[in-house]
């Protein structure tokens, strides 16, 4: 816990959130987004990508409900037990990349908070994916 | 609109890809493949049934168990050859808002059609790809899986989801017993 990790920080309203660089493989902007019917809660829905179906997953609404309007998907690796997908999230603004070292989560955080990073006006917590769907019984 | 023989079955799956019917339901196209359609027809046959079941009851006066959401399902019924197929509501099936159908998918092999809204086009299916993880409901159960047509993603219907076994001879079962009541009734 104490040494330097790389992270992936991105907007979400007001707010400031990351994800571990290794988790992140890309930045798109929002292209077409499309919708098929399903009872999954917080999938928005598909992008293709290279071929590639990629599920939409809103994250928002767990973290910060009244985010704005998304502007970028992040595209991030999702663990399935032994297997692992890509996920579009939709954030608000542009990314950054950035090396810090991650601190242990308060007692009193949330679940899904991995760890935090101390910047300068803001302390941003790290998310942990499979632990933030748990909450949102994906 | 009978599929021809030479349109039916594998003769149509080659290296290439896998022959389907695109069917809309509202604002979404969805793929079958075209070996398990037997033929696509209008409305003018469908028989309603819905409100036959519905007062059917069990031994001990209750209603049958899970005939409410059935009876939403399949409201209506269309013989076709010696054989009667349940008509399966798409719009109820996939949950979404009643739209305007237009055609009957009428399915091979077993006593099952899907009412949708209409037919867009026959189609060779070249790319699929399974349905990603983070889905979880029920779709996993609706879709086999995904096909990529144009760079649209458009889900392939799982047949098998459609109608239970249990519940075509629950339906069965119900139909027959409606039919006996309706006889009982009409000679007493």
């Amino acid at each position: 816990m104490s040494a330097t990790s790389s992270f992936v920080l991105f907007p979400m309203g007001e707010k400031h959130f990351a994800l571990p660089a290794n988790r992140v493989t890309e930045l798109a902007r929002v292209d077409q987004q499309q919708e098929i019917p399903h009872t999954t809660p917080c999938v928005t829905g598909v992008l293709v990508r290279r071929g590639e179906v990629i599920p939409v997953w809103d994250i928002a609404p767990s973290l910060v409900p009244d985010a704005p309007t998304r502007k970028f998907y992040l595209i991030a690796r999702r663990r399935f037990g032994s297997a692992e997908e890509s996920t579009a999230i939709p954030v608000t603004g542009d990314c950054e990349l950035l090396n810090k070292e991650m601190m242990a989560p308060a007692s009193r955080t949330a679940p899904y908070v991995e760890g935090l990073l101390n910047l300068e006006n803001e302390v941003v917590e790290v998310i942990n994916l499979e632990k933030l769907a748990e909450g949102v019984s994906l | 609109m009978r599929l021809a023989r030479a349109q039916r079955g594998k003769h149509l799956a080659s290296p290439g890809g896998q022959a389907a019917i695109l069917f809309t339901v509202g604002e979404f196209t969805f793929a079958v493949p075209a070996e398990v359609v037997r033929e696509i027809q209008g409305l003018q046959d469908l028989r309603l049934i819905a409100s036959e079941l519905t007062p059917v009851r069990s031994l001990h006066n209750a209603p049958a168990p899970g005939i409410g959401t059935l009876g939403k399902k399949v409201r209506h019924t269309l013989h076709r050859g010696n054989r009667l197929h349940f008509v399966i509501d798409a719009n109820f099936f996939f949950g979404l808002p009643p739209t305007s159908s237009s055609r009957v998918l009428v399915l091979r092999g077993q006593p099952v059609a899907l009412k949708v809204d209409g037919i867009e086009r026959m189609t060779m299916i070249t790319q699929t790809v399974p349905l990603p993880l983070a889905f979880n409901g029920e779709e996993r159960r609706w879709y086999a899986n995904l096909a990529i047509v144009e760079n649209r993603v458009v889900p392939v219907l799982n047949i098998d989801a459609l109608l239970s076994r249990l519940e075509i001879t629950t339906l069965e079962t119900l139909l027959a017993r409606s039919e006996e009541n309706i006889f009982a009734a009409v000679v007493s």
